[in-house]
């Protein structure tokens, strides 16, 4: 790599206007330049990143011969991919290179110009002695599957696929529920519109149910993947339903004939009962009925070796019951991940003095919200549980584990899910008393403030201030103490039924996989912290530091629908740029083994945080990276006890020669 | 030399700690003028040996700067740089270098003031202290390995160390230190052919087989131990900066060899005999004294398949009882 040629090293210092200039003596540097052997050309230039400067240097590539050159300027940030397009029109690789900071890390911080001229002699020194040790790095294309596997059926997953078979992409769409739909699959209208959620969703659940590039997989999760190529290998694994989803006509025979009543609605949490073979919910998508193994007669006594019941299947008439199915395992590859494996309610059970367990008028927001969906547990109508019947008052309590010694963070949802409750419950029962007791009412967002407004206008008490208490009075009531900051006053309100707007959390399963897909956690340590990491939180929302792999929804933090179907399509459109031309290339400039020398001890593998490399080999093993997992970030290389591994134009051999051409100078610099 | 005209070598990730330098430029912020950066994709890019190289180089101090916790563009990186540097600090204390020539600190892009603020603080700091020995001439090596060991033992020769190296050991991924069980060893010298850098070598003579075992060299691969037929060895991952430096190579195991009755050839140990002799048990005691490919020849059996030839040879002696 070095001293097959001998280097001929051009270099360009830039003035920048008085901008370098006024601090560094750039003549004296590109002069001092001149004396280096490696040297063949040095000039200063106004400019360097104009047109003229720019052609200064191709000129100079064309006349001189120069391999390797060294640009003093500005950050790299901004201007290096400016020069490396500079190297590549003429013919050079654009990795041969070496750019020196000597504005914003030199002549913007110091004054002295003497010093500040040592200094950008030492810097451009040091850039030289590298320069010459710069290989050249090429890329290599790697085939892609156009198929995406989106982890999660909720409006976000559903999304994310809708739009990728727009673009022609093959798309998996798994879920853990019998039905695809998610948690606004339960809910009966949408802030700040106040449309209906089946009137929005159903439609779209059903186009990705019948698009022909598009597989649902209902009862389904990943279990593992691994990198292969550009893809990813995917083991999945469906439970059996115990319907046949083709020959289901949704009769509602086997329903009728089920004699087991008691199996809570799990998809209504836990409000109300199904049968043991039920709908998720009216409208659920595949339209066919499930049967919980838990609470079906026959599977419960089949492992027993009795035979019993099974009168769904003896009376339904396409014959579409099968107890035969068992757990499916499915390997497959696909070419990039979406996850969005939404979120879940906090248990509020651990609140004691919100006696959350010891009255069941005392619900979760959720729960309230639940009452109004008219294909949900009560058809529709608000009751209040204790008693059946329409409460005459009610109360919301706002940041229940939320903003907290719980949870630091917003729900983000929470004010327009109480404000919308409020709504619902005035409009189906006018004279209803309802509070609000709030921390801060955030209603950021289009439409959020002025559907606040109008709330007020209809008679709520906002209360600002959280309970200190909630007490079960012997007839039922609930008394609840809360101070309002508002008014500054102790307020001691009864009413019928409270609900408790909870905060949200990542899905119970969300840590695994996380784990499976190779994606961070958002910090480190707590339940709480398994929302998946974005690459950057502004500028990389929906990619992660798994390349491939890209997350929406409220599997990354708490939103609203509107904010989750924006990244669902943000997460559509990253996938999409990464599969579409079927290719993915990578510059080769990932971390490398000399597999001559490497002992196989495995540091490397113990700190890549990636998981890109492997040993492998039966007797002598060697360190194997895999190109596309790699991110070069050159840790390995940092622990490689022999120095095998090394990370192209960060080596040893490379580095070395800077640090020795910044510390050379002495003797020149003294005499100056 | 001038305290304006001393270095500082800094290491900085591309991803913070550059930025934050670049903006404390933009935002008009100072820091000494001794610095001098090097940008890495990520502070874990940052190699032991090139901070040791910088100070061997005539840099008076050297940072790594990294990401926040928790915020590293690449997952941990800053963590293992963080372990990095406490490792060098521990090693520079042990060899009667000031640590303070060398610090890690962390912040975030958008934390320009913190980093001069650090960085103010660190050149200030290092300024002040004595002039480090003069080690340039003695680094020459281009292999990593030696040319850490180069710098080690220049400045434990400079300060004096050399002679009352401390004996606790320093933990480190990459090093590593063996511990052979006497009892268990039969010195088959697996682990010397296993070894791919030497630290295990075997010295035969015409009686006797000795192994060697040297630290500076072990890599705590662990291929010894995947090796040893017998678990015998178990791997510390550390340095012991006495025999590291020193370049010690010790005996730590050894028996005689025993010949083929047929062939002559050297073909195990004595140590290998007393341990596999009651597999033999059954068999005619001839057999134990020759060489593999002669007991090939001899029982004209696969000697590698032994359940077979006991089998076999059980048969036979049964049948010579009757």
């Amino acid at each position: 790599m070095t001293g097959e040629i001998k280097m001929k090293v051009g270099v360009f210092v830039c003035h920048c206007g008085k901008n370098i200039a006024g601090t560094v003596d750039v003549k004296k540097v590109s002069e001092e330049m001149k004396k280096n052997p490696l040297v063949s050309y040095s000039t200063d230039y106004m400019f360097m990143c104009s047109k003229s400067g720019q052609e200064l240097i191709a000129q100079t590539i064309k006349d001189k011969g120069i391999d390797r050159v060294v640009v003093a300027a500005c950050t790299p940030k901004l201007h290096e991919k400016t020069f490396r397009r500079v190297l590549q029109k003429n013919n050079l690789n654009p990795f041969y290179l070496e750019f020196v900071n000597i504005r914003e890390q030199n002549s913007w911080i110091h004054s002295d110009m003497k010093l500040a001229t040592i200094k950008a002699i030492d810097l451009v020194n040091g850039a030289i002695e590298r320069a010459t040790t710069l290989e050249a790095i090429d890329s290599t294309e790697y085939p892609v599957e156009k198929k995406v596997l989106v982890v999660g059926a909720g409006v976000a997953g559903i999304q994310a696929a809708l739009d990728l078979v727009e673009k022609d992409i093959e798309v998996y769409l798994i879920d853990i529920d019998a039905t695809i739909g998610g948690y606004m699959a339960k809910l009966d209208k949408t802030f700040p519109t106040n449309d209906c959620s089946a009137c929005i969703l159903t439609p779209k659940m059903n186009d990705a149910f019948t698009h022909p590039k598009i597989t649902v997989m209902t009862l389904t999760e990943a279990v593992s993947a691994q990198r292969v190529g550009g893809n990813f290998e995917v083991e999945l694994v469906q439970h059996p339903r115990y319907v046949d989803i083709e020959k289901c006509r949704s009769c509602y025979t086997c329903i009728e004939n089920c004699p087991s009543k008691k199996r809570p609605n799990k998809f209504f949490d836990n409000i109300g009962t199904t049968k043991a073979v039920f709908f998720p919910f009216a409208q659920s998508i595949p339209k066919a009925v499930v049967i919980d193994q838990d609470y079906c007669l026959y599977l419960k006594n089949r492992d027993k070796g009795r035979d019993v019941c099974r009168r769904c299947e003896k009376n339904c008439p396409s014959g579409a019951i099968d107890f035969s199915q068992t757990k499916k395992h499915i390997t497959m590859e696909f070419g990039a991940i979406i996850l969005a494996t939404g979120f879940e309610d906090f248990d509020p059970s651990i609140i004691e003095e919100y006696n959350y367990q010891n009255s069941s008028d005392i619900v979760t927001n959720s729960e309230f919200g639940f009452m109004f969906n008219v294909s949900g547990p009560t058809d529709g109508k608000l009751i209040r549980p204790s008693t059946n019947k329409a409460p005459k008052s009610v109360a919301f309590i706002q940041c229940v584990g939320s903003r907290d010694d719980i949870a630091e963070y917003c729900c983000n949802i929470g004010c327009m899910a109480s404000l919308k409750h409020a709504y619902l419950t005035l409009k189906q029962n006018p004279d209803t008393k309802v509070y609000i007791c709030y921390s801060d009412m955030r209603t950021v967002g289009k439409g959020y403030e002025e559907y606040y407004k109008r709330i007020r206008q209809m008679g709520v008490r906002f209360i600002r201030g959280k309970p200190s208490q909630i007490d079960v009075l012997p007839d039922r009531q609930l008394q609840i103490k809360v101070y309002d900051s508002a008014i500054e006053k102790l307020e001691n309100i009864t009413v019928e039924m409270a609900a408790l707007q909870v905060g949200l959390r990542p899905s119970k399963k969300a840590g695994e996989v996380r784990k499976i897909f190779g994606v961070d956690p958002s910090s480190s340590g707590g339940e709480m912290n398994d929302y998946f990491k974005e690459l950057h939180p502004k500028l990389e929302p929906v990619d992660t530091k798994a390349a491939g792999v890209y997350i929406c929804g409220c599997a990354t933090s708490p939103k609203t629908i509107t904010s989750s179907v924006s990244e669902a399509k943000a997460a559509a459109s990253s996938a999409s740029s990464r599969l579409i031309t079927g290719k993915i290339t990578i510059a080769n400039n990932t971390a490398q083994v000399n597999e001559e020398t490497c002992v196989g001890c495995g540091a490397c593998v113990e700190v890549c945080p990636f998981d890109a490399i492997e040993l492998q080999g039966p007797i002598k093993r060697v360190a194997v990276v895999n190109p596309t997992a790699c991110k070069k970030c050159g840790t390995c290389a940092s622990v490689c006890p022999t120095g095998s591994m090394q990370l192209p134009h960060y080596r040893t051999i490379q580095i070395l020669p800077q640090i020795k051409g910044i510390t050379d100078k002495n003797l020149e610099v003294k005499e100056s | 030399m001038k305290k304006e005209k001393e270095r500082v070598i800094g290491f900085c990730c591309n991803e913070c700690a550059y930025a934050a330098a670049d903006l404390a430029g933009q935002s008009g912020m100072k820091y000494p003028v001794n610095v001098r950066i090097i940008r890495t994709p990520c502070s874990g890019t940052t190699d032991p040996l090139w901070v040791l190289d910088g100070l061997a180089q005539g840099a008076k101090g050297v940072f790594v700067s990294g990401c926040l916790p928790d915020q590293c563009h690449y997952g941990d990186g800053n963590v293992h740089m963080e372990e990095s540097v406490v490792f060098l600090r521990t090693l520079l204390k042990a060899i009667g270098i000031n640590p303070k020539h060398i610090i890690s600190y962390l912040n975030s892009a958008g934390m320009p003031e913190a980093f001069s603020n650090s960085t103010s603080d660190f050149v200030k700091g290092v300024l002040s202290l004595p002039t480090l020995p003069n080690i340039k001439s003695e680094v020459k090596s281009a292999d990593k390995r030696e040319r850490f060991l180069e710098i080690l033992t220049a400045y434990a020769k400079a300060t004096g160390k050399i002679d009352k190296l401390d004996e606790k050991p320093i933990p480190r991924e990459g090093f590593g230190l063996i511990t052979v069980d006497e009892d268990k060893c039969v010195s088959c010298g697996s682990c010397g052919y296993l070894c791919e850098t030497n630290a295990i070598t075997i010295q035969e003579s015409k009686k006797h087989r000795k192994m060697y075992f040297a630290h500076y060299l072990c890599t705590g691969c662990e291929a010894c131990v995947r090796a040893c037929p017998t678990e015998a060895i178990t791997v510390n991952k550390e340095i012991h900066l006495k025999p590291f430096l020193d370049k010690e190579n010790n005996q730590f195991a050894g028996s005689q060899l025993v010949t083929c009755s047929n062939c002559a050839d050297k073909f195990a140990t004595v140590a290998i005999l007393e341990k596999i002799e009651d597999q033999f048990e059954l068999i005619d005691s001839e057999i134990i004294s020759l060489c593999p490919s002669c007991i090939r020849d001899v029982v004209g059996e696969d000697f590698v398949n032994l359940s077979r030839y006991l089998e076999a040879a059980n048969i036979a002696s049964e049948e010579k009882a009757k």
